[in-house]
């Protein structure tokens, strides 16, 4: 098997790779606080919420963990119209992404929430908290530093994830270099270099989160 | 009337019954050393004085405020009853500073400087000056358990429940602990502690209870109590514990 590759007239559409890497990071880190938001609520409300509300989010969690992410994605952008809600394509997006990684979120947090024991909560409301004050200052901390290391590799996924948008034509990095593998038939180099791509990314986010664990969880 | 009133407080988890039907006040500046068997109800009576145990009979008053009223505002009550648990309890992630500021700053409103000067002078009172900016698994349980104490009293309760404060202790570090349990009740507090220290309770307490199967079974004057039990089975206690 010979091959020669011939990376130059896909280099030469970098600024259609840029392009498309700049969309991905956007779709990631935004989902990626939205989806944390999500999270703390949902697992806040599944471990302390009333027997209601607690069956409502534990609905949410399991449907979207029991089906895929396309399917999400495609419901949004090409279902709802049909109900009257219509999103352009990044909107589509952000919303299935954050949906998703919201229901994960709430999976891994409420196990934090979990192994806190019952005495530290005791603490605080011997001490006059609010149940909000006692969530937000006294159990919050310890429960994401414990499940930091789950949390960001489902960060890290989730980043991987987004190169389904380019299924509804958001313009993320797989979707361009589909187009730069339209226009120069070499999907062989494409997709090698979009590889890398995506795994310089990852990486680069696996740094990131082993700084914040360093700077913000582990003191000293 | 009294700072703390109980009334055939009856406390069950399920079938088992805690607490059946005890009844007892304590007065303003009194210091109370509940004793008794593991078993007999002594703390689960201490929790219910903070409301957090929930009662299934009776009532339990703090200063005129009904505490299993369920129209009571049981974090306003609590901002006045301090209480210093068995394990500290204290918050793995704060420091000695912020585990004693959190509650006055978030609950009471006290501006940080203010904040700082006030965990400095509670630190000040359990002899742990200088380890304000530590982390609570940089002490021993000594020194953790007088934080947990410090931390109680930045709130300025009006009560404090002490819950078996040395039990979890080693054997030398209980000293420590007691002598500033002894400067706390020197300046007035009104005490209520559960504990299985006999001498400290008749060398500090101005009221021993006896608790036995969910009973109040016996009070009176520490030293009196303590040195001539009318029941059989404060005897019996005394002399398990004595020797």
């Amino acid at each position: 098997m010979t091959y020669s590759f011939q990376f130059r007239d896909v280099f030469a559409a970098w600024e259609f790779l840029l392009e498309g890497l700049v969309l991905t990071l956007e779709l990631s880190l935004v989902t990626m606080v939205v989806g944390l938001v999500i999270g703390l609520a949902g697992a806040a409300a599944r471990v302390y919420g009333g027997p209601w509300l607690k069956r409502i989010v534990a609905v949410y969690v399991e449907t979207i963990r029991n089906t895929p992410l396309i399917v999400q994605l495609f419901l949004i952008f090409f279902g709802l119209p049909s109900a009257g809600l219509k999103f352009d394509a990044n909107t589509a997006a952000l919303i299935a992404l954050s949906i998703n990684l919201g229901a994960y979120s709430i999976e891994i947090i409420r196990a934090g929430l979990e192994a806190i024991p019952r005495s530290q909560i005791e603490a605080g409301q011997s001490l006059g908290l609010s149940p909000v004050q006692i969530y937000r200052y006294v159990i919050i901390f310890p429960s994401l530093r414990m499940m930091f290391p789950a949390l960001s590799s489902q960060f890290v996924l989730l980043m991987l994830a987004t190169s389904v948008v380019s299924q509804i034509s958001a313009q993320d990095l797989f979707h361009m270099a589909s187009i730069i593998q339209s226009r120069t038939f070499r999907d062989f180099e494409v997709y090698i270099l979009v590889a890398a791509a995506y795994l310089i990314l990852a990486l680069l986010f696996r740094l990131a989160f082993a700084g914040i664990y360093h700077f913000v969880f582990a003191r000293r | 009337m009294s700072l703390v009133e109980l009334k055939n407080v009856v406390k069950r988890y399920g079938t088992n019954t805690v607490l059946n039907g005890v009844s007892l006040s304590v007065e303003k500046g009194e210091i109370i050393a509940i004793i008794g068997r593991s078993g007999s109800g002594k703390s689960t009576m201490l929790r219910c004085v903070n409301g957090l145990e929930p009662i299934q009979g009776g009532t339990v008053a703090f200063d005129g405020t009904v505490v299993n009223d369920p129209a009571t505002d049981l974090r306003k009550l609590r901002q006045h009853v301090g209480i210093v648990f068995q394990s500290f309890n204290l918050f793995p992630h704060l420091s000695v500073e912020k585990n004693i500021t959190l509650a006055p700053k978030v609950v009471k409103g006290v501006p940080p400087a203010e904040a700082r000067a006030l965990a400095e002078a509670v630190l000040r009172k359990v002899g742990l000056a200088e380890k304000i900016d530590a982390y609570p698994d940089q002490l021993s349980g000594g020194q953790q358990q007088r934080v947990a104490i410090a931390r109680s009293l930045a709130m300025q309760p009006q009560l404090m429940l002490f819950d078996e404060i040395t039990s979890a202790l080693d054997p030398e570090l209980v000293g420590e602990v007691l002598k500033v349990l002894e400067e706390v009740a020197r300046e007035g507090m009104t005490m209520m502690l559960v504990t299985h220290e006999i001498g400290f309770a008749r060398k500090v307490a101005n009221r021993v209870v006896f608790m036995h199967e969910g009973k109040m079974w016996e009070q009176g004057p520490a030293a009196e109590t303590l040195g001539r039990p009318r029941t059989p089975e404060l005897e019996t206690f005394l002399s398990a514990v004595l020797h």
